[in-house]
This record gives C-alpha cells, sequence and structure tokens, in this order.
C-alpha cells in the first residue's frame, strides 16, 4: 500500500476511534455547576480536534497530486514481510512471558524468553546463548529482588 | 539564600548521592557511547530504580546520566563515525575524519573537555536565568498557565516533525489517553471500563518503557539496524586532554551559548543547535583556516560538543520553572520528579528552594564527573562499543518487564507497556511521532486542571484567554507556530518564497 492510500486508511480508523470516543463522553455525566464546564469539556475539545485532524489526513491522501506518490516517502519506516513476521514473533514472546512469570516465576521462564530473544535475532551459538540466559538471569533478579527489593516471583511453585 | 545552597550542596555531597550521581554518569555513557541505545532508553530503565530513592538522590542519578549520555554519543560519533545520539551527529563530521587519521584521541579529548565547559555555561545560564523566570511565572495564574501549557504542547507537536499533521494527531491522542482515569477537578471516573486499574489513569512509566524501548527492541532485534563496525584504532593517554577545557574558547562560548539557547526551547531540538553551532564556528573560522576545519579540526569538534551540553541546562530551563519539558529526555525526568512526589514549576523554586538548589549542585558534580571519569576510562567505552546486541537487547527487554512490574508489583502495568511498545511500533511504521505522544501524557493532566479552572472562575467564558495579556501573547505565538510552516508551505508552491 503507497503512502498516500495508508493515510485514508489510517485517518479512517482515527476517525473511527474518535466516534467511539465520542460516544463513550456522551456516557459522561455533563456540567455540574451553572455557566461551567464539566468533566465532558476537555474530552469533547480533544475528540473535535482528532476528529479534525484524522478528516486533515483523510483529505491529503485524496487531493495529493499523482506525482507526489512516486516522491520518496520520508515520515515511515518500510518492513519487509520477514520482519513483520519477526516483529509478530517478538511481541508473542513478550505476551507468553509475560503471562508465564506469574504462574511459573520470574526465573525458570526469563532464560528461556531470553534464549528465545537471542534465536530471534539470529544467533545458534546455544550453548553460549544459554549461560548468557541463566547468568543474566541471576543477576537481574538478584539486583530487583535484593537490591531494589522488587518482590518478584522467583519459582512460583515454592 | 545560601544557607539553603549550602545545605544542598552538603546534601548533594552526601556518599550516597555522589554514587548515585557516579552511577547515572557511568550508565549514561555506556548507553550514550553505544549505538542503538538512547538517553531517553536509559532513563526509562532507570526510573524504577529511583522510586525507592530520595528526590535528591534520585536527581543525581538522573541527571548523571542526562549529561554524560551527551558526552558518551560522541565516542561512537569520533571513533565509528555513528553517533550514539542524534546530538552527536554534527561531532561525527570533523570528529571521525580526525579519528581516521590517527587523532582519535584529541577529538576524544576535545570532544570531552568541550562537553565539560558547555555544561558548565548552561549551568551557569539556568542558575542565573531560572530563578528570574520562576519568579516572573509566579505571578501567572491559571489562565496564564493553560495558555502557556498550550503553547508548549503546540511547539512541540509542529516543530521538527516531518508531517505536521501526524505530530498533531499523535498529541491528540495523548491527551485522549491522560483523560483516562479521575477527573483532575472533582474526581469524577472517566473512561475506566469498570476497571480498579484504570482509576489512578494510566502511569507515565510503562508508556514511557513501552514507547521508546520496545520500537528500539524491535529496531535491533528485528530490523537489525545496528550492525556496528570495530574500531580498528588504539587509544593511549586520553587524560592529558582535561587542559584543554579552556581552548578555542571564544568557538566554545559561543556554542555553549547556542546550545542553551536552542535548548530552552521546547521542541526546537539538540540536532538543530548542533549543527547550528557547527556553522557558526564555520564562518567564525579565518578564511586561511577553513580548508583545515572542512578536513576535520578539533574546532570542528570543540563547537558541536560545547552546543550539545549547552542543551542540558538550557532544556532544564522551561522545565524547571515552568513545568514544560523541551524534549523527551526532560519529558522523563519532570515524569521522574512527579513520580517523587514533586511538580517541577514556579511554585517549586518558591516551595522548595532546598530542592532547586540541590539540582544545580547536582548538575555541577554530574558534569565534573563526566569530565573526569569519560576521560580516565576512555578504553573502556571504545570495549563497550563492541557488546553484540544479541546480548544487550534481551538483557534490556527483561530490565523492561521488571521495571514496569516493580512499579506497583502488577502486571498490568507490564501489559500497559507492551500495549504502549505495539503502539510505537505501529506510529514508527506509520510515519507517526512518538515524541508529542508522550509530551502530552505529560502535560494533558496540568493543561486540562489550568483549562477548566480558568473556564469555572470565568463563568464559562472562553474570550478570558485573550483578555489577559500574557495568556494573549502565549496564544498569539502558539497559533504563529501552528500557522506558519502552512503558510510558509503555500508560498513555496506558489513560488513565492
Amino acid at each position: 500500500m503507497n503512502e498516500k492510500r495508508e493515510n485514508i486508511v489510517i485517518g479512517a480508523i482515527l476517525l473511527t476511534f474518535a466516534s467511539g470516543y465520542a460516544y463513550m463522553t456522551t456516557q459522561l455525566p455533563t456540567r455540574d455547576m451553572p455557566n461551567t464546564v464539566g468533566v465532558d469539556f476537555m474530552p469533547w475539545v480533544f475528540c473535535i480536534f482528532l476528529a479534525s485532524m484524522s478528516v486533515l489526513l483523510i483529505v491529503s491522501g485524496i487531493v495529493r497530486r499523482p506525482s507526489d506518490g512516486d516522491a520518496p516517502r520520508p515520515t515511515r519506516v518500510h518492513l519487509t514481510r520477514s520482519q513483520i513476521r519477526g516483529a509478530v514473533i517478538l511481541f508473542a514472546i513478550f505476551v507468553v512471558y509475560i503471562a508465564l512469570i506469574d504462574v511459573v516465576g520470574f526465573l525458570l521462564v526469563t532464560p528461556p524468553a531470553m534464549f528465545a530473544l537471542m534465536y530471534l535475532e539470529g544467533v545458534r551459538r546455544y550453548s553460549r546463548m544459554a549461560v548468557i540466559a541463566i547468568v543474566s538471569t541471576l543477576v537481574i533478579y538478584g539486583l530487583f529482588r535484593y537490591v531494589f527489593e522488587v518482590s518478584i516471583p522467583g519459582i512460583a511453585f515454592l | 539564600m545560601i544557607d539553603i545552597a549550602i545545605t544542598a550542596l552538603f546534601d548533594v555531597l552526601s556518599p550516597v548521592n555522589l554514587l548515585a550521581s557516579l552511577g547515572g554518569v557511568l550508565f549514561g555513557l555506556f548507553v550514550g557511547a553505544t549505538p542503538g541505545l538512547t538517553i531517553s532508553l536509559g532513563m526509562v530503565l532507570l526510573l524504577p530504580v529511583t522510586y525507592s530513592m530520595n528526590p535528591v538522590t534520585s536527581i543525581s542519578l538522573l541527571l548523571g546520566l542526562f549529561i554524560s549520555g551527551m558526552t558518551g554519543g560522541s565516542i561512537s560519533a569520533i571513533l565509528l563515525n555513528i553517533p550514539g545520539t542524534p546530538s552527536a551527529s554534527a561531532t561525527a563530521i570533523a570528529g571521525h575524519q580526525m579519528a581516521r587519521r590517527g587523532e582519535a584521541e584529541s577529538a576524544l579529548g576535545t570532544a570531552v573537555t568541550s562537553s565539560f565547559f558547555g555544561a558548565m555555561v548552561s549551568l551557569a545560564v539556568l542558575v542565573l536565568v531560572a530563578p528570574t523566570v520562576a519568579r516572573a511565572a509566579l505571578k501567572f495564574g491559571e489562565v496564564e498557565l493553560g495558555a502557556l501549557v498550550f503553547l508548549g504542547l503546540t511547539l512541540i507537536c509542529s516543530f521538527g516533525q516531518k508531517s505536521m499533521v501526524k505530530g498533531l494527531i499523535s498529541g491528540a491522542v495523548g491527551l485522549m489517553i491522560t483523560t483516562v482515569g479521575m477527573d483532575p477537578i472533582i474526581g469524577r471516573p472517566r473512561y475506566t471500563f469498570g476497571l480498579v486499574e484504570l482509576m489512578s489513569g494510566i502511569s507515565f512509566l510503562p508508556v514511557m518503557i513501552g514507547l521508546f524501548a520496545i520500537p528500539q527492541i524491535l529496531n535491533g532485534l528485528v530490523m537489525k539496524s545496528n550492525v556496528i563496525p570495530d574500531f580498528k584504532g588504539e587509544l593511549r593517554g586520553v587524560f592529558s586532554h582535561i587542559r584543554g577545557v579552556f581552548k578555542h574558547l571564544r568557538y566554545k562560548v559561543v556554542s555553549a551559548l547556542i546550545g542553551t539557547g536552542v535548548g530552552a526551547i521546547p521542541g526546537a531540538g539538540g540536532p538543530i543547535a548542533v549543527f547550528l553551532a557547527y556553522d557558526v564556528a564555520r564562518r567564525m573560522t579565518p578564511e586561511e583556516q577553513k580548508k583545515e576545519f572542512d578536513a576535520g579540526n578539533e574546532v570542528g569538534v570543540a563547537a558541536p560538543e560545547a552546543a550539545n551540553n549547552g542543551i542540558n541546562g538550557g532544556a532544564l530551563i522551561p522545565m524547571m520553572t515552568l513545568g514544560i519539558p523541551g524534549d523527551p529526555v526532560t519529558a522523563i525526568l519532570l515524569g521522574a520528579l512527579m513520580i517523587q512526589g514533586l511538580t517541577p514549576g514556579p511554585l517549586l523554586f518558591r516551595n522548595d528552594p532546598l530542592f532547586v538548589y540541590s539540582v544545580f549542585w547536582a548538575f555541577l558534580v554530574g558534569a565534573i564527573f563526566v569530565l573526569i571519569v569519560t576521560l580516565a576510562t576512555m578504553k573502556i567505552w571504545v570495549t563497550v562499543l563492541q557488546i553484540p546486541s544479541w546480548i544487550l537487547l534481551p538483557i534490556i527487554s527483561i530490565f523492561c518487564v521488571i521495571g514496569t512490574y516493580s512499579l506497583r508489583n502488577s502486571f498490568w502495568d507490564t501489559g500497559v507497556m507492551l500495549a504502549f511498545g505495539l503502539l510505537g511500533f505501529l506510529m514508527l511504521r506509520f510515519g507517526f511521532p512518538v515524541v508529542p505522544l508522550l509530551l502530552a501524557i505529560v502535560l494533558g493532566p496540568a493543561f486540562e486542571r489550568h483549562i477548566r479552572l480558568s473556564l469555572i472562575t470565568s463563568k464559562g467564558d472562553p474570550t478570558v484567554f485573550l483578555t489577559h495579556p500574557i495568556s494573549l501573547v502565549f496564544i498569539v505565538i502558539a497559533l504563529f507556530t501552528f500557522f506558519s510552516p502552512i503558510v510558509r508551505s503555500l508560498f513555496k508552491k506558489k513560488g513565492g518564497i
């Protein structure tokens, strides 16, 4: 998708978001005192502003001259299909990791997570990866648990 | 006042605070020198550590990082031609040419001493100007403060963005995020969906870590954009360059003042200051020495570096006196102080002068540490440049998760961090700047409070912002900032300007 079409789609998504936000704003209590503004005043201001900017983004996408579409697109970052796949895997690792810390414990779930992240970067020196993952986990745990006194669940079932 | 300043000095010189400052300096040099890591990332990684600290220890740590990060950025700029921070980009021009000629030691020595000089000039300006600005700002009422925050938001959203509309959208979304939770005037819950976790709103820290760290981890791990070349040269004694603090004095003074001035303008950004200083230094160079300057000499390193660290003190002026952060780093610093229960702004100077003086002293101590430590440990930072990202980035990832967890010992904030990481990634992908979003989140609550209180006291009359002269000035500047790029582009299209 070129940037022109992308701006139209993003503008439409933002406009939908602004509409949803506007609907929720209508549910807020209106002004409490006469001749003044209530809890819904600023949300309305922000919502109308976002909606206006979204319309502007759509319009800029529609009225852009065809020659502009050929120009270099400085504002966005181009990602290859494999990079997008990598990003999805990275977020998946994070989600699984965060979900499991509470259940399994930091000490058991962190080394595999670190190992997976190293693997994702393309490193294949398994023994070195394992040592670094375990040592880093122990150091970070010790630092937060004993120096900063954060009660991280070490091993959840112990 | 002198007794407060002395008390603050002794507080900053306590072993714990000195240790914090030194720790911040070392960590700052690490993040500054390592391409791919930024000062903002360093700050957000250290924020969880500051919860249990007292405000002076916390600010000593963060200011140490702030100052040294700027200096550290020049190490990789000179040795590898990869600026560790955007503000070190101009240093790379002359510095790397010197390094390639075998003058790396001289370039690094000049960079470090010039950074120190720039920091000192900006500190002097901060100490002289800040109390006056704060005194003037104390006369501001809700109307003026509302208009001031509006101006700050407009400057930040409009300046330095490749697309102003996208910058403004980013800012608008940030402001909308700040409406989640209890409203700041009467405490009614808004957009909480019945979730207790959302009652106190969305915390800064997970948002900051998500927006800054996750896209950077992604950048390194998935896009593999930080392939770092090896430094082949050899470094001997850089410490002897400490004598060069006052070398090329006139260039350094001018550049440091440029840095301080530009740094004080919210949203103007470091790269503008350093390139401006580089250009001015070139103009100041006598005609017969211009060839030498273009080939890369000490003046070409000294000027941008003095400006680079001049930005530090300059950026603290609006943050400390008006509560308006000028860039992401000062926004994080502002967030850190708010976590400590302090609200930077004119009232801070009246209510807590001891802390204000502590900030000044901590800045001075941090700058001295940076000068000595950087020169003495230069060889170590050259080694740090070689740490592979496959070791560094997974460790940073774990720090992010545990850092956000430690906020309230809850994985709710970790989830928020991840959600904002995804948002940051999507914004990066589709060309939306994250800085306006972050600054809007920091300034949003104050903006709403001032605007609503102004309207409540004026019985809902919006013209109150135009009838107060100071407020009118702020609004005129804001509108000028907002409309001038549009008018300029229209003229350009017509071939006028």
